[in-house]
């Protein structure tokens, strides 16, 4: 069997050997390359999902504007070794993570921690709110939830390890409370014991209360 | 049943030679590019990103895709880690069932005989297997190439020219879209460009209302794929310009505006690899010859809001398709290009819009496209009897996915045009003829519901229930074929057709 190459091929090949080296590092999507700042990553990466300044438009996908770096850095860390592992991280984040350097996470997490974060306009149920603000508040002593507020924050904008909740996707709360209550996919944080006594309809009304909080009135 | 008896036998030595050729030059290419490690064990775009299925192909359902999707696509298939081994496997395989698979011959001689459409009618069998090679291979270079093999292609059921019947036991050029992209992000203005080149219009397309991509997304192979749509169907949704040489550009401003534009020619020279499986001695797998520069556009509009997001957009192509020295070929279809016999001229018009609310467990798309149809025959002595014909086309479609597992769709594909005894009827008196693919008032007009179910217990395997029914076919619905011969009708019902259906991507 004679086997006679096309030359076009051929020239082909070389054009793409003589391109190999050629990278774009303002503008690439390579997570697998420790010279792309974090910040290139964040732009043509992650706002792909989580917007170019973090306020992500769908709820599937968590807000990241406004942030705290410390919170970012430990879960993009988590991803990346696996150790946070509900199911939506695993499919979305994992292979994302995988790769990036200690530096690219902290420049990822700084340049979404200096967005700000913009208000949600959604329809508010007055009796839901105020549920929801009671629980942030002042908890569910009764059951042994403690106050949001003790370590989120009189504005719901966190504080090092522990995240911003102001004007987050109501839906992303509410199944990261799941996640939190049943699971133990995301451990080292005290919320598998907060989020245990709560019912859903209190997790919604939490969660409610968060994604259209009321900062300027603090 | 033997469709075309005059035809030799395909040289398998050749084919084989021709594939090593492929492939040899293909691998050679990305070894010699590819410099990284091998991943998790997941298909090969997953591969790159690391991600699952779902991050791209909305509740799993690919080949749909998600935004998230779209923008990898439209990127030029070059986010994340690029792979030594740039290879993914498809497989397919089922049984599909037509509910009255005995169906009526006509010969030269008027004689009228019955025998089965379908040899394989309610068998399970291998209908393809896909080769892919692609993803990044530069920051801004990146390559989607399908190679599909497959198994019963030979088994046409009428004598219809089926340009997606492209081979028959051995590998062919599916799918090829060659991109370099760029993508400038900012908080005031966002805008991806790329460059493609690719081998069918609509290949390029990042919505599921372009017919490359749209529902349903796989059909049995063969003559029992007859009836798994419509019979007829516009330049754009049948296939027609698959396998030929496309290159172009495409603008998204600010993720609202989109525009596309790309030109066709027939792939030869440099490019004949774009047609690879394709020939003139192959009757099933006719290469497409068109004339000079072949024009296709794509325009959208796209916007999102919560978990919803909507594109509404049109498209259109002009071709001019060459025939084939059939019978110097001696062939009943196919051969070498009549380039001095005039071209058919197809001018489609689309618009189209598609709908996505993605939000765990939730998934619910639906996409709509109405294409409208000028056919000017051009050719010399042509196939058509009317100098233009006119084909009207409305797709629609919805499906429901929970937790990425359970699926759902409905689909419903309507062509209306004009009659034309030579395309839809009996297209000479004396010449031999499959009496179930005639129309008894010589028009295309055919109305099919196609409803599916699917169940997915890991990412990439998808056990399918697939049903397409008939409400219209070629014009008629209790006795739509041609009866002339003395043959028995034809409900279009007849042609109710089931496949169950395994789908595999690894």
């Amino acid at each position: 069997m004679k086997l006679k190459l096309n030359p076009y091929f051929f020239v082909l090949a070389t054009c793409a050997l003589l391109m190999v080296g050629c990278e774009n590092l303002d503008r690439s999507r390579d997570t697998a390359n420790p010279n792309v700042a974090g910040k290139t990553l964040a732009l043509q990466v992650c706002a792909t999902c989580h917007g170019v300044d973090g306020n992500s438009v769908s709820p599937f996908f968590p807000k990241l504007a406004g942030q705290q770096p410390d919170y970012l850095v430990d879960q993009i860390k988590n991803f990346r070794s696996h150790q946070r592992s509900d199911a939506v991280g695993v499919q979305h984040m994992w292979g994302l993570a995988k790769n990036l350097t200690d530096a690219q996470i902290k420049e990822i997490a700084n340049y979404y921690a200096s967005q700000p974060s913009e208000p949600n306009h959604v329809k508010t149920n007055p009796v839901e709110m105020a549920q929801g603000k009671a629980i942030y508040d002042k908890g569910l002593l009764d059951k042994g939830t403690p106050p949001c507020v003790a370590c989120h924050g009189p504005n719901g904008q966190g504080m090092g390890a522990f995240p911003r909740l102001a004007n987050q996707h109501a839906d992303y709360i509410i199944k990261q409370l799941q996640v939190f209550q049943d699971t133990d996919d995301r451990p080292g944080t005290p919320m598998k014991q907060v989020s245990h006594p709560l019912t859903s309809d209190e997790m919604k009304a939490v969660a409610m209360y968060l994604e259209s909080f009321p900062i300027e009135t603090k | 049943m033997d469709s075309f008896p005059y035809v030799k036998k395909p040289n398998l030595m050749y084919w084989q030679v021709k594939l090593s050729h492929f492939l040899i030059v293909w691998l050679a290419f990305f070894s010699l590019l590819l410099v990284s490690s091998i991943s998790e064990a997941l298909p090969l775009f997953a591969r790159q990103t690391g991600q699952n299925c779902v991050a791209c192909h909305a509740g799993g359902q690919w080949p749909e895709l998600t935004p998230y999707g779209r923008y990898f696509k439209l990127t030029g298939y070059t986010q994340g880690e690029r792979q030594l081994v740039p290879v993914s496997v498809m497989f397919v395989g089922g049984a599909a069932s037509t509910k009255n698979n005995t169906g009526s011959n006509v010969a030269d001689d008027g004689t009228v005989s019955s025998g089965n459409i379908s040899q394989q009618n309610g068998r399970f069998e291998a209908d393809n297997a896909s080769v892919f090679i692609g993803g990044k291979i530069l920051d801004n270079l990146g390559l989607f190439s399908q190679l599909t093999y497959c198994w019963a292609c030979s088994q046409t059921a009428n004598n219809q020219a089926d340009s997606t019947i492209y081979n028959q036991g051995h590998f062919g050029m599916d799918n090829f879209d060659l991109r370099y992209a760029d993508h400038y992000a900012g908080t005031q203005h966002d805008l991806i460009w790329g460059a493609t080149l690719n081998n069918n219009p609509g290949v390029t397309d990042v919505w599921n209302t372009s017919p490359a991509w749209a529902y349903p997304y796989m059909s049995p192979q063969g003559s029992r794929a007859t009836f798994a749509g419509v019979p007829y169907a516009p330049f754009l949704e049948n296939g027609g310009g698959a396998n030929t040489t496309g290159y172009g550009g495409y603008l998204y401003l600010n993720k609202n505006f989109y525009v596309e534009a790309n030109a066709y020619q027939s792939a030869t020279g440099a490019t004949s690899f774009l047609a690879y499986g394709t020939s003139n001695n192959n009757p099933n797998a006719p290469r497409t010859y068109l004339k000079g520069t072949n024009p296709y556009f794509r325009l959208a509009y796209t916007t999102e809001w919560g978990p919803h997001n909507l594109m509404v957009g049109a498209m259109g192509m002009n071709a001019a398709v060459y025939g084939y020295n059939t019978t110097s070929a001696g062939m009943l279809n196919g051969g070498p290009p009549d380039l001095s016999g005039g071209t058919m001229n197809y001018q489609d018009r689309g618009l189209d819009a598609q709908y996505q609310y993605l939000l765990n467990p939730h998934t619910v798309t639906a996409q709509v496209r109405y294409l409208r149809e000028n056919i000017t025959d051009n050719t010399v002595g042509g196939p058509a009897g009317n100098l233009v014909n006119k084909l009207n086309s409305f797709f629609a479609k919805a499906s429901y996915v929970y937790n990425s597992t359970y699926g759902a769709a409905l689909g419903y594909q309507n062509i209306t045009g004009n009659s034309d005894p030579n395309t839809y009827g009996v297209a000479t008196p004396g010449t031999a003829y499959s009496a179930w693919a005639t129309s008894a008032n010589n028009s295309p007009n055919t109305t099919a519901w196609i409803p599916s179910i699917w169940y997915q217990p890991i990412q990439y395997v998808r056990l399918s229930l697939q049903y397409t029914a008939f409400t219209k076919y070629m014009g008629g619905t209790s006795c739509y074929n041609d009866t002339s011969a003395g043959n028995p009708c034809r409900k279009a019902s007849d042609n109710n057709t089931t496949w169950l259906y395994l789908w595999m991507a690894y």
